[in-house]
């Protein structure tokens, strides 16, 4: 599962994008799965999952075939 | 032998309500906009300062999942119209490196009157530094040792 990333979560992991090993699984447990893969994400709680350019919950479970983002605190203006 | 006049020449241009651009760089001058019906044009740019959380700073490198900013952007834009009445809205955002004093955001807002437009201005902003997927990361001026 192809994960993109932005600003500080890509600076932190030297990456735009992380691919996990991983098939269907929830918002949440997809933070869960980068966090141990890169403990260096300090930020990863503050992180939301966005599915085809809208955020969803936590339960919401992920497709592999979905455009998937890490989106972590935003700061525009 | 002299051009006859064509129907559609004589159209009024239609000006888009809502106006979304992300940018490259700082943004330049604004360029001269309108919205018919307008009694009230509120303009409002951010620009960089010159400290971040307490440090110097020489920059901010914005960073942007473009598509999802674009999208929610013009998503305000129209919530906006929706709910504050206001007429057309425009958001110019920059991306890349904007050095301190340079601009960064500009929102424009048309309305009948000023009271919604300043309402709308205020609303939008809140908004987008709540769930616009734009980013900062703080160029810090480094002291020489």
């Amino acid at each position: 599962m192809k994960v993109l990333l932005f600003g500080a979560e890509a600076a932190a992991v030297g990456e735009r994008s992380v691919d996990l090993a991983v098939e269907t699984i929830t918002a949440n447990e997809l933070k869960e799965h980068i966090a141990q893969a890169y403990p260096d994400l300090t930020s990863i709680e503050a992180c939301r999952v966005a599915v085809n350019q809208r955020f969803v919950d936590g339960d919401q479970e992920l497709d592999d075939g979905d455009e998937i983002a890490l989106v972590g605190p935003v700061s525009g203006g | 032998m002299a051009m006859r006049s064509r129907w559609w020449d004589r159209c009024p241009v239609a000006e888009p309500t809502v106006v979304v651009a992300i940018v490259d760089g700082p943004l330049g001058p604004a360029q001269p906009w309108s919205a018919e019906g307008a009694g009230a044009i509120l303009s409002f740019e951010g620009v960089v300062r010159p400290t971040e959380g307490g440090s110097a700073i020489d920059a901010l490198d914005y960073d942007a999942y473009r598509p999802m900013a674009e999208s929610t952007l013009t998503d305000l834009a129209q919530l906006m119209i929706t709910d504050h009445g206001v007429t057309a809205v425009a958001v110019e955002h920059a991306v890349g490196r904007v050095a301190v004093g340079e601009i960064s955001f500009r929102l424009r807002i048309a309305s009948e009157h000023r009271a919604e437009g300043l309402a709308a201005a205020a609303d939008f902003i809140s908004l987008m530094k709540q769930d616009v997927p734009l980013f900062k990361v703080p160029v810090v001026r480094e002291v020489a040792t």
